[in-house]
């Protein structure tokens, strides 16, 4: 590890030898040496740089001259205090007086300092090793010499003597070097003295003795072997119950390294959460202050625009009727309305000619075809926008009743103007007057909250909506499923002899006929958005963009894929339900058999034991009343009903898969296969027919 | 938290999609000053997800797109056009994103005119106050419920391997050295290091410049507090620093140049795999160990029990399919077929993953026969094991480049020309102190150049690599350097330093064969270990035992930083145990390298927590073109003028 050992090598990729140390190196010539303008710290490269400029020069500049022209306080040990998120960060003055030469150094130093040579604490730890050769990887018993035992140490500095003879026995403290630290051992699981000790460990369990090793856990003090004492963990006496010590897990360098046994190691606290960082409500707070920012700014725009109409409307009101106010008994002039304009905006924020050579919105430099027009809002100097090739209007003499219509017809207007609001709309575009210069920017701050307000409904009439609404209710069913499922599921499960049916029944159903809307959607669905092609393969219909297309694929795969899945499960489960059933049928029957055993003998029950076996019935089929085989209309038991339900539902989802196959099977062309779907599709059909029949009104 | 790449990726699954975290209403909620807030369709869930080209493979490579449409994300777009997105006000946006400026600039752009009814952004790494604060500007409509950072700015590969996050191409051609690749290799780490939340000692090869700017790189990030001081506490739970260990894959050249005989292995060698898909024929294939679990088992295993165990992977589609094919659909009544169809989405899974394997399996096999691998890879092994006398393995590689006709068989047996390059830089690197005439690269050289027997001839680029690798390629010389001024002794360090596979080859078969089912301790295709094992184990050794002087020549080429959060928790004291390594090779690690890491991880008794990743993954192709650059680069010195003419210009040569 000492640098000045390392030999001198070439890199592949360069003719220059780099044999040179890396705190060497750092300043070397052969590098760009890159220095911070500000506090002339040197770095590696430039993106350091940047980040370093960001990190430490971001915002408070006072603060780095006062602390970089103080003298330099010692680089090394200071921690850097944790900073709030997002609050200006106190300088951090290791990084700004520092060179980074003099900080990468520091580490080195530190480095060759605890080098593991000049710290004779290290060289006790030696049998802990687990990849040591003779325990790591040899899983040979017979390597493992006894010698090992005899001279284990923990790093506590504590030397035990012989362990496998005396384990237990704490040593005498004069052994130990360090006593603060020594860990507790009035918890020892003593060895026995008269009988065999086992290691504690579950898996193991054998014989402790020299060869396998008699070790105490350090932590909860049993007796392992030594194989079952090989982790290592830094633990801690619990001090403040003076009484009855404790040892706790300290995972720091104040704990100290012990010897443990597996389940006090595994049973370590560990942080088992990968690290996320919520930055939501810094977000938030800054968002929040521009955006009050940008309140008060577009508030101020609004005030003005009011006047300005206020202005504008009493000029036109008082000049339209005498269009040659030469002779009128009116005072308004040009430069009179230019300066009541200029009073609006207020004279400090009337831009100078002489000020703007260049448009702040499009940066073209003005001339003599780039005009320079005054935005009456901002009183910004902008041009016209007609020359620039980035298609940015940047102003416009707009006129007023543009804004006036729908948009901005219901702000607090002079009185003058509410009064003739429907004359002052109707005023033709083209009208000389009555129209302001506005530039883009103040164009977007009077309109923004009418934006934000109309923005929201924006697509409901676009393609998409459609889409969204039948989206939307599969959504809800699909919702409502979810609710019902593992409620179904859990009374299943847990669905014991004789138990209540009915609540199983009742939320069968309503699964089921959530499950036959959701698919009556799927289908409406494919009705709307989707065209069967010439090839007979389903596909979105060409009306709807390429994107819409996609969406709608999407929602149509997740859609059945959910369908099938859920309809799946709630078959596995009718069928756990079915052998539940069929177990205490026979059960049942067992008893009913015994019982027929023991009463007389020349009654002949066998036959129609036969017969219920044949059809395996619920319990509350067990009243004699076979299943006819026939149309059975009014009198359906609810048990029948269940029955018959559960088999039109088999059914109907036999047939989805089944028309699933037919699908896939002629997209691939493998007709071969077509015929004997179609005929199976033909069966179940009929089964549905007769089933739904046999239902009648009691149907879905 | 322990070192498993998967688990991490489904915990920030769910926190993506599953169970978002909380809009932050603490402090959001009193934002509606002018009451705009956004209006939320009662009951959709419906979700597009934005990304961008970053986190997609990200995206691609964890998540299934049919795991995403079950938790309603109904549209996935690339934030890259934002500009042409139609308006879906219904639907809720999840960002996914790589805080590059780029990307910034388009999130700001779409939250200024907004396509989407809210959003919830998630960074795959740490955004600086800078860029929150130009978006928190941005978000004029208040449509933003949440910000989260998640760290992911790597490819998952395995459970225990990954690649840092894929260079774009603009990068790419801005060269390989470039600070720009440093600084993404470094952010890319960092993010790895945050996820699995770990503030590590770092380590290096000393020998290696480019670590020693990437080390000093990711010690800044670390130290430094532009990460709100993310790192300072992700230790809390552990007992002993981990170690980040930085390795340049130039003191490695050997392993990737091998052809390696495990599954996972071998489908990059000869058939290749880009993001976990390989393509066969025109068909496209998905290798996951968390969706595939035959995959899973049989990853690693050798190319022997992989046989045996596709072998019984079919007769166990073979017993189902009799009792429930499509064929038999016809004859059988209904009962047959209802039962047929209940498992027929289980069943159809199982059958298209046999094929899958098969697949795979008996294009390895073509591969493998058409390539003559059974000979060359022993020879292969022959050279870096040092299994048989110089002298026989120089014939045997004459008789490769003759091509020579076995003695059962008619035809001559021809090797492809790249087969033969990489065998003969195999020779000149194990041989490469051996002095004239014993050495007999330049012979192999010439006999490369006959068109008459090797057509197509080699390019030049890689006749220069052959001819030059030695003043790029440092194999033994951190060794033998020290001592150069006595040349004489040149002769005895060989065998040292990589070619030490067959001393370790009895350590490591023994313990590690104990444990593994493996029937074929002396595989002779597997004699080689990787220079990772020899480094690992004295990393390990001498943290246990520091004054012993045999494992002093590997302590010496690396080099230590420590975090100022390691030194406050741990004290100097940094060096007492290790239970945590995270292995980054700088310039490709290897599908072998991970497979090593693999075992030990499962061998070791006190749960040595290993994961290993690299920029990129090799196979001996891809290295040999690197070499060939590198080599190109610094000969021809365009490496300055033009870097990005630098492909082409091996193309040409
Ligand atoms: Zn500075
Ligand atoms: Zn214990
Ligand atoms: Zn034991
Ligand atoms: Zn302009
Ligand atoms: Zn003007
Ligand atoms: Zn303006």
């Amino acid at each position: 590890m000492s640098e000045s050992n390392t030999p001198k090598r070439r890199v592949l990729g360069s003719n220059v030898p780099s044999g040179a140390t890396p705190n060497e190196e750092v300043p070397s010539n052969h590098e760009n040496v890159l220095l911070c303008p500000i506090c002339s710290e040197s770095m590696v490269s430039l993106s350091q740089l940047n980040r370093h400029i960001d990190d430490i020069h971001s915002g408070s500049d006072s603060g780095v001259l006062s602390s970089s022209s103080s003298p330099a306080p010692p680089a090394s040990g200071s921690p850097v205090s944790p900073t709030p998120p997002l609050q200006k960060a106190p300088m951090n003055r290791e990084f700004l007086n520092g060179s980074v030469s003099r900080w990468l150094k520091n580490n080195f130093e530190n480095v060759v300092e605890t080098s593991p040579l000049t710290s004779p604490q290290k060289r006790k730890t030696v049998k802990l090793d687990l990849l040591d050769k003779n325990k790591g990887f040899s899983l040979s018993e017979s390597l493992t010499s006894p010698s090992t035992l005899n001279v284990f140490n923990d790093s506590d500095g504590t030397k035990e003597k012989d362990i496998s003879k005396s384990p237990g026995k704490p040593p005498t403290a004069s052994a130990s070097r360090n006593n603060v630290n020594r860990l507790s051992r009035s918890h020892w699981q003593q060895p026995s003295s008269v009988s065999t000790d086992y290691c504690a460990d579950q898996t193991c369990h054998r014989v402790l003795n020299i060869k396998n090793g008699k070790v105490n856990c350090r932590k909860c003090g049993l007796l392992y072997c030594n194989e079952h004492t090989y982790y290592k963990a830094r633990l801690k006496n619990n001090d403040t119950i003076p009484k009855k010590p404790e040892i706790l897990y300290e995972p720091s360098k104040e704990g100290t390294w012990a010897r443990v046994c597996r389940s006090c190691y595994e049973g370590k606290p560990e942080d088992n959460e990968p690290l996320t960082n919520d930055l939501t409500s810094s977000f938030k707070k800054q968002r929040q202050i521009h955006n009050d920012q940008k309140e008060l700014h577009r508030n101020k725009v609004t005030k003005r625009f009011i006047k300005l109409v206020n202005l504008h409307s009493d000029y036109y009101l008082s000049t339209k009727t005498n269009p040659d106010f030469w002779f009128s008994s009116s005072s308004w002039t040009v430069s009179r309305v230019l300066d009541e304009e200029k009073q609006i905006v207020g004279l400090e924020n009337w831009q100078h000619d002489s000020q703007v050579q260049a448009c702040p919105l499009c940066f073209s430099n003005f001339n003599f075809f780039t005009r320079r027009h005054h935005c009456r809002v901002c009183g910004r100097i902008v041009c016209d926008g007609s020359l620039n090739d980035k298609q940015i209007i940047c102003s416009m003499d707009v006129p007023l009743n543009l804004f006036l219509n729908n948009k901005l017809a219901h702000l607090n207007f002079s009185p003058l103007v509410v009064q003739n609001m429907k004359e002052l709309k109707e005023i033709p575009d083209d009208n000389e007057k009555f129209r302001i210069r506005c530039c883009n920017d103040c164009k977007d701050d009077l309109l923004h909250d009418w934006k934000s307000s109309n923005d929201s409904n924006r697509d409901v009439y676009s393609s998409s909506s459609e889409i969204f609404k039948l989206y939307d209710q599969l959504f809800l069913i699909k919702k409502n499923i979810h609710g019902l499922y593992p409620k179904y599921e859990k009374l299943i499960h847990s669905y014991q002899v004789s138990g209540d049916l009915d609540e199983i029944n009742k939320l069968r159903i309503k699964l089921m006929s959530f499950l036959r809307d959701f698919e009556s959607l799927i289908a409406l669905f494919k009705k709307s958005f989707f065209v069967l092609t010439k090839q007979n393969v389903l596909k979105p219909s060409d009306d709807l963009s390429s994107d819409i297309q996609k969406l709608v694929n999407n929602i149509h795969q997740s859609t059945t894929t959910y369908l099938q899945e859920t309809l799946i499960n709630i078959k596995q489960l009718s069928n756990v339900l079915k052998e539940k059933e069929k177990n205490e049928l026979k059960a049942h029957q067992q008893y009913v058999a015994d019982a027929a055993v023991k009463n007389i003998e020349s009654n002949n029950v066998g036959g129609s034991e036969e017969d219920s076996i044949q059809s395996p019935l619920s319990p509350s089929s067990l009243s004699p009343k076979p299943l006819p085989s026939q149309i059975l209309e009014p009198d359906l038991t609810k048990r029948q009903i269940r029955e018959l339900r559960e088999e039109l539902m088999v059914m109907s989802e036999q047939k989805f898969i089944i028309q699933g196959l037919i699908e896939k099977v002629t997209k691939s062309r493998k007709f071969d296969e077509l015929a004997p779907l179609e005929e199976n599709k033909t069966e179940l059909d009929r089964n549905i027919q007769d089933l739904e029949r046999k239902l009648g009104e009691f149907g879905f | 938290m322990t070192l498993n790449l998967l688990k991490t990726s489904s915990v920030y699954y769910n926190k993506l999609f599953v169970d978002p975290p909380a809009t932050g209403n603490a402090t959001g909620s009193s934002a509606g000053v002018t009451g705009r807030q956004s209006s939320v369709l009662p009951g959709s869930k419906a979700k597009v997800l934005l990304v961008d080209e970053n986190t997609t493979p990200i995206i691609s490579m964890c998540y299934t797109q049919s795991q995403l449409l079950s938790n309603d994300v109904i549209l996935v777009e690339l934030i890259e056009k934002q500009a042409t997105l139609n308006p879906m006000k219904h639907l809720q946006c999840v960002c996914y994103l790589k805080p590059s400026a780029e990307s910034i600039q388009y999130l700001i752009r779409e939250l200024k005119n907004p396509h989407y009814n809210s959003y919830q952004i998630f960074f795959n790494n740490t955004i600086n106050k800078g860029q929150i604060e130009k978006l928190a500007e941005s978000d004029e409509f208040e449509l933003v419920q949440s910000v989260v950072e998640i760290f992911q700015d790597y490819l998952i590969i395995n459970d225990n391997l990954f690649t840092t996050s894929p260079l774009k191409f603009q990068q790419q051609l801005n060269g390989v050295g470039g600070n720009g690749k440093l600084v993404d290799v470094s952010s890319s780490v960092v993010s790895l290091l945050l996820s699995v939340k770990k503030c590590p000692v770092i380590k290096y090869e000393t020998n290696s410049k480019e670590l020693r700017k990437l080390s000093s790189e990711i010690l800044y990030a670390i130290n430094s507090n532009s990460n709100n001081n993310l790192f300072d506490d992700v230790n809390s739970k552990l007992d002993t620093p981990p170690i980040l260990l930085l390795l340049d894959r130039k003191n490695d050249p050997i392993t990737p140049l091998l052809s390696p005989w495990t599954y996972q292995s071998m489908i990059h060698e000869l058939i290749g795999i880009q993001k976990n898909i390989v393509k066969v024929g025109d068909e496209q294939l998905t290798l996951s160990e968390q969706s595939d679990s035959f995959y899973k088992d049989s990853m690693y295993l050798n190319y022997g029990d992989l046989t045996d165990k596709v072998q019984k992977y079919v007769e166990e589609y073979k017993t189902q399919t009799k009792q429930t094919s499509t064929e038999n659909l016809q004859t059988k009544n209904l009962a047959d077929l209802k039962n047929f169809l209940i498992k027929f989405p289980e069943f159809k899974k199982f059958s298209s993953n046999v094929s899958k394997h098969l697949n795979l399996v008996s294009e390895l096999d073509k591969m493998i026969n058409q390539q003559h691998l059974w000979e060359l890879g022993e020879l292969q092994q022959t050279i870096v094991a040092d299994l048989e006398s110089h002298s026989s393995i120089k014939l045997k590689i004459h008789q490769i480049l003759d091509n020579y006709t076995p003695p059962q068989q008619q035809q001559p047996q021809v090797t492809s020309t790249l087969n033969k390059v990489k065998l003969v830089l195999l020779y000149a690197l194990r041989y490469e102190n051996t002095n004239k005439p014993e050495n007999e690269t330049d012979t192999f050289i010439n006999k490369l150049s006959n068109p008459n027997l090797t057509s197509p001839p080699p390019t030049l680029s890689q006749l220069l690599l052959l001819r030059s690798f030695k003043k790029y390629i440092g194999i033994s010389r951190n060794r033998t350097d020290s001592r150069s001024t006595t040349s004489s002794s040149r002769n005895s360090t060989d065998g040292v330093g990589l070619f030490n596979g067959k001393k370790f080859n009895q350590f490591f078969n023994k313990s590690l064969n104990n444990n593994s089912n493996s029937n074929q301790p002396d595989n002779i295709y597997m004699q080689h270990i990787p220079k990772l094992y020899e480094t690992l184990t004295s990393l390990i050794q001498e943290q246990q035992s520091p004054n012993n002087h045999q494992s002093q020549n590997t302590t010496d080429q690396l080099t230590t930083l420590v975090p100022e959060a390691v030194t406050r928790q741990f004290g100097s004291a940094t060096s007492d145990s290790i239970q945590d390594i995270i292995i980054y090779i700088q310039g490709g690690v290897t599908y072998e390298e991970a497979r090593l890491i693999h075992e030990w991880n499962n061998t070791t008794k006190m749960k040595l927590n290993i994961i290993i990743g690299g920029d990129t993954i090799l196979n001996s192709s891809s290295w040999l073109d690197n070499l060939c650059d590198l080599v190109n680069a610094a000969e021809t010195n365009v490496s300055q003028e033009l870097p990005n003419h630098r492909g082409q210009l091996r193309d040409l040569l």
